[in-house]
Parts: C-alpha cells; sequence; structure tokens
C-alpha cells in the first residue's frame, strides 16, 4: 500500500504547502489568463454554406489618353460582362476610388469596399489600348494584361479583351465579336439581317422585295443560308454572310425551308416537301443534292438543327398529336420524342457545349409562348423566359452560355442560358427566325 | 234542325274562342322558338379556330415555372381537431400476431447492439470535433442548436457571406475575436484558408458583420456572458 511517511513536522508543513501552491495555480491561474490570450479559444461556431454569386466585377471608365475610345471600351466592356452569365457588373456611381490618381494600378480596399472581386483597368493611346485585369484577393498585382494595337476600332478590342476575361475565370471562349442573324419583318416584306451580338453594326443580308426567312449561319460564319420567295417558290439559298448575290442552293418543289448547317458545314439539314409532305432531309452543301431523306412519316417534319458533335438531329414532328421535339440519328433512324412539357413545343435549337445533351426550344404556356431547355439526359427543364412576353426562336451563343430568341412586336433578346437574371434587348423591331454566329476569330 | 244564338252567346263564343287561339299562338311560338335555337348551327366564319390537339379532353398540365421565391414550408397537420364537438375516431383494433412456429428461435438482440458515446471507446480517448456541444477544450455546438443570440450572429454572418459561383474554393477559414457583454465585435485573429479567394470573402464577411453589429450592438444575454470570456471562434465552411 502506498503511503507517504514524513520524517518530520518541518517536512510536512513543506510538502502541504507546495501542493496547496500547485492547485491554487491550476485553479485560478486560466481565469486570469483568459481574456488576454486563452490556451483554446473557446467557443467555436461553424458557419456552413456560402451564397454563391455572380462575380462582381467593376469596369471604370478610363480617366487619361483618348477619351473618346475610353467610353466606348467602358461601355462595350460593361455590357459584354453583364450578359456573360457570370458577371455582375457593379455600378460606376458607387466608386470610391480616385481613377485618375490611380490609373492603371489599383488600391484594393478601395475595391473591396464596393464589393468588388475583380477590376478591370485600361488606357487608351492613339496608337494602342491597354488592359489589366486584377483580382481583389490577390493584392495589386495582375493577373491577365494585354495590349492591343489600334488597328480595328475600339469596340473590337474591347470584345477580344473580354473574351480574354472570360476564358480566364471559365477555361472557355467567349462570344463577344460574334453576331446574330435575324428576319426583320417588314408590312408587306421580310429581310434576312445580321448585326453584331450586342446590337451595333446592323446591315442587310438579303436584297429583294419579297419574303426571305430563317437564316443560317454556316459554321465558318461566312455564309448564310435562307429561304427567299423571290422565285415565288421558297428555295434554299446562301449567300456571303456580309451580304451579296444569293445563291440557289436547293430549289426541289414545295417548301424548302428550315436549314441548318452541320457542325463540319458540308451538309444542311432541311425540310423539303417535294413530294407533298413536308420530311427532313440532308443534302449536300456544296451543291445542294439530296444525300439522304430523315423521316418518312405522314406527319409534318419541320425545323431540323444538329447535335454538336453532327451525330444527332433534333427536329419537330405532329406525329404523336401535337407539335413535339424529336430526335434522330443523323444517319438515319428512328425518332424519339424528347419534349413531354404542354402541347406545343417548336423551334428547336442544340446548345453546343462539348459534353453537354441540352435543347433549347419554343413552348406555348397559356396564351403565351416561351423559351425552355431541356437537358436530355437528366431531363431538367431550366425555363429562360416568362411572363415577359411572348418569346420564340431560341439560338445558342457559341459557347452555350446564352441565348438569343425573338419577343413578338418587340425585338431580339438575350438571356443567361441557365435561365438567372432579366433578358436583354439588342434590337428593336419585328423580328423572327434568329440564329447566332459562330465564336468570333481570336 | 236550325240552331240559333242570341247577342250575348255570341259574344261568349267569340271571347272563348280568342282565349283557345291566343293560347295555341302563344304555345306554339314557344315550342318552334327553343326547338329552333337547339337546332341553330354557326355559320363557318362565326366559328374559332382551335387546334385538333386541344380538342381532346385531357388533364391541364402546368409548365415548369421560374422559382422566383423560397418555396412555402411544409405545414404539419396538427394533432388535436378544431372541431370541439367531432368524437374521436374508433380505435382500431390491434393486430394479432401469428402464432410463434415452434422452430423459430428467439434472438439474442445483444448481438446487434449498436455502440453508443456513453459505451468505452475503442483505442485512445474520443476525439471531440469542432463544433460539438460538450464542453471540450475546442467548442461547443453546432449554433444552430444553441442559444438564439448566436443563430442570430450566424444568420448574420451567413447573409452578408458571398462567394463568386465561378469560383472555385477549397477547405475553411477559422476565425476568433472577442464579444464586449453589450455585443460588440473586437478585432481577432484570422487563421488563413490558404485559399485567397475564400479568406477574402471571410474577411469581407466578418468586416460587413463587424460593422452592423457595432453600430447597432446586440448585448450578449446573461446567461451566455460565460462564453464570451475567452475568444469566440467561428469555422467559414463555405460547403453546406
Amino acid at each position: 500500500m502506498f503511503s507517504i511517511r514524513p520524517k518530520s513536522v518541518t517536512s510536512a508543513i513543506t510538502l502541504l504547502a507546495t501542493w496547496v501552491a500547485v492547485l491554487t495555480a491550476a485553479a485560478f491561474g486560466p481565469v486570469r489568463t483568459a481574456r488576454a490570450d486563452p490556451p483554446s479559444d473557446g467557443v467555436v461556431i461553424d458557419v456552413k454554406g456560402a451564397n454563391r454569386t455572380l462575380y462582381p466585377i467593376a469596369v471604370p471608365a478610363s480617366q487619361e489618353g483618348d477619351a473618346t475610345a475610353a467610353r466606348e471600351v467602358a461601355q462595350v466592356a460593361s455590357f459584354d460582362l453583364s450578359v456573360a452569365g457570370v458577371f455582375k457588373v457593379l455600378d460606376p456611381a458607387g466608386f470610391l476610388a480616385d481613377l485618375k490618381a490611380e490609373g492603371l494600378i489599383i488600391d484594393p480596399q478601395k475595391w473591396k469596399d464596393v464589393g468588388a472581386f475583380g477590376v478591370i483597368k485600361y488606357r487608351a493611346t492613339a496608337s494602342e489600348i491597354e488592359f489589366r485585369l486584377y483580382e481583389i484577393s490577390k493584392g495589386t498585382t495582375s493577373v491577365l494584361s494585354k495590349v492591343y494595337p489600334r488597328k480595328g476600332d475600339a469596340r473590337t478590342i474591347a470584345h477580344r479583351f473580354c473574351n480574354e476575361v472570360v476564358k480566364y475565370y471559365t477555361g472557355e471562349p467567349g462570344f463577344f465579336g460574334s453576331k446574330i442573324a435575324f428576319t426583320a419583318k417588314g408590312p408587306t416584306t421580310s429581310a434576312i439581317y445580321a448585326m453584331d451580338f450586342d446590337g451595333a453594326n446592323a446591315y442587310k443580308v438579303s436584297n429583294n422585295s419579297s419574303q426571305n426567312i430563317l437564316p443560317a449561319w454556316a459554321p465558318n460564319g461566312g455564309q448564310i443560308a435562307y429561304t427567299s420567295f423571290m422565285r415565288n417558290n421558297p428555295d434554299l439559298y446562301v449567300a456571303p454572310a456580309g451580304g451579296g448575290r444569293p445563291n440557289k442552293l436547293s430549289g426541289q418543289r414545295g417548301m424548302n425551308t428550315g436549314a441548318s448547317w452541320s457542325p463540319d458545314g458540308k451538309q444542311i439539314a432541311l425540310t423539303l416537301s417535294k413530294d407533298g409532305n413536308p420530311e427532313i432531309y440532308v443534302i449536300n452543301a456544296a451543291d445542294g443534292s439530296i444525300v439522304r431523306r430523315i423521316t418518312n412519316d405522314r406527319a409534318i417534319d419541320t425545323s431540323p438543327t444538329w447535335s454538336p458533335d453532327g451525330s444527332q438531329l433534333a427536329f419537330v414532328s405532329d406525329r404523336n398529336g401535337g407539335p413535339q421535339i424529336f430526335v434522330v440519328p443523323a444517319s438515319g433512324g428512328t425518332p424519339r420524342q424528347v419534349s413531354f412539357n404542354g402541347s406545343y413545343n417548336t423551334t428547336p435549337t442544340w446548345m453546343p457545349r462539348a459534353g453537354k445533351h441540352v435543347i433549347a426550344y419554343t413552348t406555348r404556356d397559356g396564351n403565351t409562348y416561351d423559351i425552355v431547355a431541356l437537358d436530355l439526359d437528366t431531363k431538367a427543364m431550366t425555363r429562360i423566359t416568362q411572363n415577359e412576353g411572348s418569346n420564340e426562336e431560341p439560338s445558342f451563343s457559341p459557347n452555350g452560355r446564352a441565348i438569343a430568341f425573338a419577343r413578338a412586336g418587340q425585338g431580339v433578346f438575350i438571356a443567361n442560358a441557365d435561365g438567372t437574371g432579366k433578358a436583354v434587348k439588342v434590337w428593336s423591331g419585328s423580328a423572327t427566325g434568329v440564329d447566332w454566329g459562330p465564336a468570333p476569330a481570336p | 234542325m236550325s240552331m240559333s244564338y242570341n247577342n250575348g252567346q255570341m259574344h261568349g263564343l267569340a271571347l272563348v274562342g280568342t282565349f283557345v287561339l291566343s293560347g295555341a299562338l302563344f304555345g306554339g311560338t314557344l315550342y318552334l322558338t327553343e326547338a329552333a335555337e337547339a337546332a341553330h348551327q354557326p355559320e363557318l366564319r362565326e366559328m374559332i379556330t382551335i387546334e385538333a390537339s386541344l380538342a381532346r379532353k385531357s388533364e391541364k398540365k402546368k409548365q415548369p415555372q421560374k422559382e422566383l421565391k423560397a418555396p412555402e414550408p411544409v405545414v404539419k397537420p396538427e394533432g388535436v381537431s378544431h372541431e370541439e364537438l367531432k368524437p374521436p375516431p374508433p380505435k382500431k383494433p390491434e393486430d394479432k400476431k401469428p402464432p410463434r412456429k415452434p422452430d423459430d428461435k428467439p434472438v439474442d438482440i445483444h448481438k446487434f447492439k449498436h455502440a453508443s458515446d456513453d459505451d468505452p471507446q475503442p483505442g485512445a480517448a474520443p476525439v471531440t470535433d469542432i463544433g460539438q456541444f460538450d464542453g471540450s477544450q475546442e467548442g461547443f455546438a453546432p449554433i444552430n442548436a444553441g442559444h438564439p443570440y448566436w443563430q442570430h450572429l450566424v444568420a448574420d454572418f451567413r447573409k452578408v457571406w458571398e462567394i463568386p459561383q465561378i469560383s472555385k474554393v477549397t477547405g475553411a477559414v477559422k476565425t476568433c475575436f472577442h464579444i464586449q457583454p453589450d455585443g460588440k465585435i473586437l478585432e481577432g485573429k484570422f487563421h488563413p484558408s490558404g485559399d485567397e479567394i475564400l479568406d477574402d470573402s471571410v474577411q469581407r464577411a466578418l468586416r460587413a458583420t463587424q460593422k452592423a453589429r457595432n453600430d447597432h450592438p446586440q448585448p450578449v444575454p446573461p446567461e451566455e456572458l460565460i462564453h464570451i470570456r475567452a475568444m469566440v471562434c467561428f469555422r467559414f465552411d463555405p460547403n453546406q
């Protein structure tokens, strides 16, 4: 049995005093030092789940160099990034930084105070425009820097840098600088127009006083196919994208409508009614000769569109009642219905993103038409428009992040392809048959 | 044989005849009007053109809608009827268990016993995760299980804590600071995660919350004062 046997009373008192001192220190020590610098941090509380938002970015107008170009660059870049689908462009009215003193550099705290995560700075001179992108979390070192000689106009250069910004953040090319073709409806005629995706520089592609409808960009961006009644029959023509004399590509008896170029640009899918009933065919893009017939059904089959890999075609058919979206192998086969919402779904367009199988189309909801996007893999449906007029004929941007469409009586709009945010009008007037062209050359 | 009527009789017969004739005419008109209405067919120009697909008798399906607001909370049915006079539902007869078969042996439930926290743990002493409400050195419960004061503080952080969707962030940030009894938040310690965007986002959230709380302090409740003797620490995990 363990026991302590003091040899003397003094030793016992000494031992007792030592124990008392040790116990006192143990009991009161931590309390005395707790507030100053506690050995442990005390209460730990979990805060889980941050709000995921669009990327707040500031595009302040440059205060030095060519003022006209500076204003234009700020305007173009702000619009580009606001419709990119990933950014929230901050209102310049709230900026705290002294832009003149800052020049091409930044004071991170000033930008942090207005909620910016990124800032674009630039300086335009007569010979060049220099851009810098800053991430506030990385301090005063720019994460992207480009200098462009002023060969093109300021807006073209601004588009190019914004494409670089999108690529920096998402790894994907931007669509700024791409073009949109559409049909502008007049009182008695309709013409094919093309314009920059933001509505600038609109010009007429067709040049006749007849009905011209359903434009389709060639994948290389150099040609536009469209259907024209200029010789009474709805024939398919191909014209230079910049406008010019069109060549008749398909003049079969009856309809030659709804052209869609294959991704390699060698073939065109379209609707022909040469045998009486509208059917889907694939023709040679060089000479218009029929390559193969895709559908053979008593129903009406129209509006073909190629999948990004060229292996499938989506089209509209009323073979099961009302018009619905069907998908069929591009080499031919049995179509399968993919749209089941509502009783009226038309004008499909395939998202051009690799690895994604998404089709956007027009659906009737009550008395109006709206745009929805359907993921063929997950069957998830995203509503792009709602309670904003009657919207039809969607077309994806080259990177699939935005959708252009026509709003009845109002014009051409673009919206985020994930259904977030509000659609932005880029062209005013009566438009139909919207088709977004390929990505611009870098 | 000849019949003759006097003047009064003639007037009487005329009156009766008039009533009979009027009734016959009124009835006939009424009958013909109803029959004509039923037999009436609209002309082609009066008809509305509809699609054959709409003519099918089918249930109206609503198109998918954009989510414009948070979904309504699910209301659980209450256990007590609002009708005072409503008699309670009749008691269901208990299910009769089937008679035990002779080959059914009693199961030894101890074999299936799950270990609980009170059981002795194998190996080393248990390590308590951050956020456990057990009074351990590292802390207390996730705040959603704690005092409303802390719940409100966490809600304030979450309201202002934003990370851009395109920014890929990893890890978690721990930050500690003193809270005064009057509710003001003092400067504290920040333990960076190494992810610049995550650290930056938490610092912004801290700063915004600190400003809001210092402008409008919410005193710490007396029963919670014990927890602010030391620094209060928060761990910001961007994932749910």
